[in-house]
């Protein structure tokens, strides 16, 4: 095989080479929420709130408005270091305060950046929520463990 | 969009090339028993292709190679490549250098008469410094409001391997055109967790651990040996 049919081989077989290494990764949104489940304090087990309306303090869009939940995604702030959400159910009103790391993360080259996060402590009134676990402190991107175990009376 | 300019970049080179081989039905060869010796200089036209289809990129390299006891030789390589990149999400702009160097097994060593053709196989090292940034980014947040900010710059310094293989001819005496298929290894980067590469010079993909890459050489030899004629 003389040298010019291996040129021309190797440019027709390069032809189709680079369609097949063509990659399209997908991006992925709401990553940084912290993900609550509910759960009843005296059997531990699933539990679901019902007519629930959820909302940032001092913000006036709705989260959640007026839905039955089993668990919750409530998204962090990027600008303040604790996040604070009222939630509540009826009449009934409970305020959930996260204190939280973040730290910036690159994901790849079509994706740009996200935050990830780090539950540092939080705190809670308890009308109608009787204890909170922290059961896995991370958020990070592409992970979708359960943060928070919420449980109610 | 991107897939059929690949396609249209490919058939680009290959008309580019080709024409290239009907030149060489047109001339008189000189025959000889041994290629002669020497070193050449050389440019890979890859990075100025690649500008054709990516306005966003702009590099070019230099090559040199020097005969060592036949079948081998000796590959230096040196280039520039720049990266300006923006989407909705984060703009970025790299400007970096490379330096490749190695050695090339020719398998076509025992040369047919009048040709002076080579099929070359190399082991190379790469590193490359590239000075880089994000000037701004934005990350959304459906409830809160989007983040803006910027990453200021930064070196990132990078290793690699590569194996490379293709064929090389030559088109007027001492003058040769060939191009090369070559797979790469990346060892070691510095700074890997802040914000990868768009491209790393002379890598590709700041993304991958392993990219494949391609060149377009055109090299004039310097012959410190004389052609032995037949």
């Amino acid at each position: 095989m003389g040298i010019k049919t291996l040129l021309f081989a190797g440019l027709m077989a390069l032809l189709v080479l680079p369609l097949g290494c063509t990659t399209d990764d997908l991006c992925l949104s709401n990553q940084h929420a912290l993900q609550t489940g509910f759960y009843s304090a005296f059997s531990e087990k699933d539990s679901l709130l019902k007519g629930t309306t959820v909302y940032g303090f001092e913000f006036n869009t709705n989260i959640y408005k007026e839905q039955d939940l089993s668990k919750m995604f409530l998204p962090l702030s990027f600008e303040s270091d604790t996040s604070v959400f009222v939630i509540t159910n009826n009449t009934l009103y409970d305020t959930l305060w996260v204190k939280h790391l973040k730290e910036l993360n690159f994901i790849s080259r079509k994706c740009g950046f996200t935050f990830n996060f780090e539950i540092d402590t939080l705190w809670y009134t308890k009308t109608f929520i009787d204890s909170v676990a922290l059961t896995y402190p991370r958020i990070n991107y592409g992970e979708t463990f359960e943060n928070v175990e919420i449980y109610l009376y | 969009m991107e897939k059929p300019l690949k396609m249209l970049r490919f058939i680009f080179i290959s008309l580019l090339l080709l024409s290239g081989s009907y030149v060489l039905k047109g001339q008189v060869v000189e025959l000889q028993k041994q290629p002669p010796k020497g070193f050449t200089l050389g440019v890979n036209l890859a990075g100025p292709i690649n500008k054709l289809f990516d306005n966003g990129r702009s590099g070019i390299s230099f090559l040199s190679r020097m005969s060592l006891k036949s079948p081998y030789s000796l590959l230096a390589e040196v280039g520039y490549e720049n990266v300006l990149f923006e989407n909705s999400r984060y703009r970025y702009s790299s400007n970096g250098t490379f330096f490749k160097a190695g050695v090339e097994y020719d398998v076509f060593a025992e040369k047919e008469t009048g040709s002076n053709d080579n099929l070359l196989f190399g082991l190379h090292y790469g590193y490359a410094i590239q000075e880089q940034e994000a000037s701004s980014f934005t990350i959304e947040n459906s409830y809160w409001g989007e983040y803006t900010g910027r990453l200021g710059v930064y070196s990132v310094n990078t290793h690699w391997i590569e194996l490379s293989g293709g064929p090389r001819m030559e088109l007027l005496k001492n003058f040769f055109m060939g191009w090369t298929l070559q797979i790469k290894l990346a060892l070691y980067r510095d700074n890997p967790d802040i914000l990868s590469p768009y491209l790393i010079p002379g890598f590709g993909n700041g993304d991958n651990r392993i990219n494949l890459g391609f060149s377009y050489s055109v090299e004039y030899m310097i012959p410190w040996s004389k052609r032995d004629k037949k």
